[in-house]
C-alpha cells in the first residue's frame, strides 16, 4: 500500500515536472499583464481594496507587538515622570498661547495688506486632531493609520502635520479611520521650496525614516547644508509654508547632471502619537466661524 | 505511519497557516538596523512547501500568495507574484536533487534560489516603479541563511503535528 502510494507520488511529481513549464509560462503572462495594467491604469484599484479588507486581520495581528510595547511603556512610566511631562506641557501651552495672540494680529494685518495689493486671499486651514492607531513601516511602505475617518470629515489628499512639520497625506479613508502615507515613503514626493531663497523643487521619500531625497537640482542650484525646505503649496495638496525637511548633505558627483541632496524630515515621524489633519476653507468662512465662536463664548 | 491518502485540503490548510505567520513576520516592525537583514519569510515558507510537496505547491500557488503580498505592501500587481512563481518553479524542478544534498549544501542552494527570486522581483519592480538595485537589498539573504535551519526544523515539526508526509 505504502509503496504503491509512494510510487504514485513519484509519478505525480514526474507528471508535474513535465507540466511545470506551461504552468510557469501562464503565470508569468498573467503577472506581466497585471503589472502593465496596474502600472498604467487604475482599473484594478477596486479589487485591490476588496482584497485589502479581506487581509485586514493579518495587518491587525502584525501590529500587536507595537501595541503591547506601547502599553508596557505607559504602565512603567512613574508618577514623577508624568508630573514633569505635565509641567513641561503646561509651560509649552502658555508660551504657545501668547504667541497665538501675536499671530492673530499679524494675520489680520496680512489680510489687510493682501487686500491693499489686490492679492487673492490666503486659504485658511481647519485643524482636526487625530490619534495614531497603527504604524506599518517597512523599507518600501511607510504608512500609519489614524483614528479619524469619514465621520470626522476626513478626505483623500488631506495634508497631515505634527507640531514640527509635515508628516504626510491621507490616501485612504474608512468610516472610523484613515491611512496616511508618510513623506518618507519611497513612492511619495511633495513640492517644496527653500525657505532662504524661494527656490522650488521636490522632496522624495527614500524608505528610510531619517532621510529624504531632493532630486533634479542643477549643479549650480543655490542650496546649502542647513537650508530649511518648506511646502510650496504647488499641486494643491499641501498648504504652503509648513516646514518639511532640513538639508543635511549636498554633494556634487563628477559628471552627473544633478546634485545629490539629502534632507532630514523635520516632523517627528516615528515619535508623535498625535497628528493634525489640515482641511481647507476660505478665509471668509474662517472669520465667520471665529465670530460664531466668540458669540458662543459670550453667551456662555 | 498513516495509511490514509494524502489530503490535499490538509496540505493547503497547513500551507495557508504558515503563510499567515510569514505575512505577520514580514509586517512586524523591526528596528532600523535589523530591517535590512530581516529574512524574506514568505519566500522561505514557499521554498519549504515547494520542496516537501512539489506536486501541490507550484508556480500557481506562488502567484496567488504573491498577489496577496502585493496587496499588503501596496506594490504594483504582478511584481512579487512573478518572482514567487519563478521561485516555486525552480524549487519544484530541483526538488529531487535538493532533498538528497547535505543540510549545509541545501541551505546555500536554497538561499541562492531565494536570491534568484529577489533578482526577478527587483527586476520587475524596476520596470514599473522607480526602484534601484542596491547592496542593502541583498543583506536579507544573510538573514535567510541564518533563519532557514530553524524555520526548517519548526516547519518539519509543524508538518509532523499536522501528519503530512
Amino acid at each position: 500500500m505504502l509503496a504503491k502510494q509512494r510510487e504514485n507520488r513519484v509519478v505525480a511529481s514526474q507528471f508535474r515536472k513535465n507540466n511545470g513549464w506551461p504552468q510557469l509560462g501562464a503565470v508569468l503572462v498573467c503577472s506581466i499583464t497585471l503589472m502593465v495594467v496596474d502600472a498604467n491604469t487604475n482599473w484594478l484599484d477596486s479589487s485591490r481594496n476588496a482584497l485589502s479588507v479581506a487581509l485586514r486581520p493579518i495587518q491587525a495581528l502584525a501590529s500587536v507587538p507595537t501595541v503591547i510595547g506601547r502599553y508596557t511603556t505607559s504602565l512603567m512610566t512613574s508618577e514623577p515622570d508624568v508630573k514633569i511631562a505635565y509641567e513641561n506641557l503646561r509651560n509649552e501651552y502658555f508660551k504657545l498661547k501668547s504667541e497665538t495672540l501675536l499671530l492673530r494680529t499679524l494675520q489680520d494685518e496680512n489680510a489687510d495688506l493682501r487686500a491693499l495689493l489686490d492679492a487673492t486671499e490666503r486659504l485658511e486651514e481647519k485643524v482636526t486632531l487625530a490619534e495614531l492607531m497603527k504604524v506599518n513601516l517597512d523599507r518600501d511602505n511607510h504608512r500609519v493609520s489614524v483614528g479619524r475617518g469619514i465621520n470626522s470629515g476626513v478626505y483623500v489628499g488631506q495634508a497631515v502635520i505634527d507640531d514640527q512639520g509635515v508628516i504626510g497625506q491621507v490616501t485612504e479613508v474608512m468610516p472610523l479611520s484613515s491611512i496616511v502615507v508618510l513623506i518618507t515613503d519611497p513612492g511619495h514626493a511633495l513640492p517644496v521650496q527653500i525657505e532662504r531663497n524661494g527656490l522650488r523643487t521636490i522632496v522624495r521619500g527614500t524608505g528610510s525614516l531619517s532621510s529624504l531625497d531632493v532630486p533634479y537640482l542643477n549643479q549650480n542650484a543655490d542650496i546649502q547644508v542647513g537650508d530649511i525646505l518648506i511646502s510650496s503649496g504647488l499641486g494643491g495638496r499641501f498648504p504652503n509654508g509648513y516646514p518639511v525637511a532640513q538639508v543635511s548633505e549636498v554633494s556634487e558627483v563628477g559628471d552627473e547632471a544633478f546634485l545629490r541632496v539629502t534632507a532630514q524630515p523635520i516632523a517627528k515621524l516615528d515619535r508623535s502619537n498625535h497628528v493634525l489633519l489640515l482641511s481647507r476653507e476660505k478665509r471668509g468662512e474662517f472669520i465667520q466661524r471665529r465670530l460664531n465662536g466668540l458669540k458662543d463664548n459670550e453667551s456662555e | 505511519m498513516n495509511d490514509q491518502p494524502q489530503s490535499t485540503l490538509k496540505i493547503y490548510w497547513a500551507f495557508s497557516l504558515s503563510c499567515f505567520f510569514a505575512f505577520t513576520l514580514m509586517l512586524v516592525r523591526v528596528p532600523d538596523w535589523l530591517s535590512a537583514y530581516w529574512p524574506d519569510w514568505i519566500a522561505l515558507v514557499i521554498v519549504y512547501w515547494a520542496l516537501v510537496v512539489p506536486e501541490r505547491i507550484g508556480p500557481v500557488v506562488g502567484f496567488i500568495v504573491g498577489t496577496m503580498l502585493e496587496v499588503l505592501f501596496a506594490k504594483t500587481f504582478g511584481v512579487i507574484s512573478a518572482g514567487l512563481a519563478v521561485l516555486a518553479f525552480l524549487v519544484n524542478i530541483a526538488h529531487m536533487q535538493l532533498r538528497v544534498t547535505s543540510r549545509w549544501q541545501q541551505v546555500f542552494l536554497l538561499v541562492l534560489l531565494v536570491g534568484v527570486y529577489k533578482l526577478t522581483n527587483l527586476w520587475f519592480e524596476s520596470l514599473v516603479e522607480n526602484a534601484r538595485l542596491t547592496v542593502a537589498d541583498w543583506l536579507s539573504l544573510i538573514g535567510n541563511l541564518i533563519v532557514w535551519p530553524f524555520l526548517n526544523i519548526a516547519l518539519d515539526e509543524f508538518r509532523r503535528i499536522m501528519r503530512i508526509r
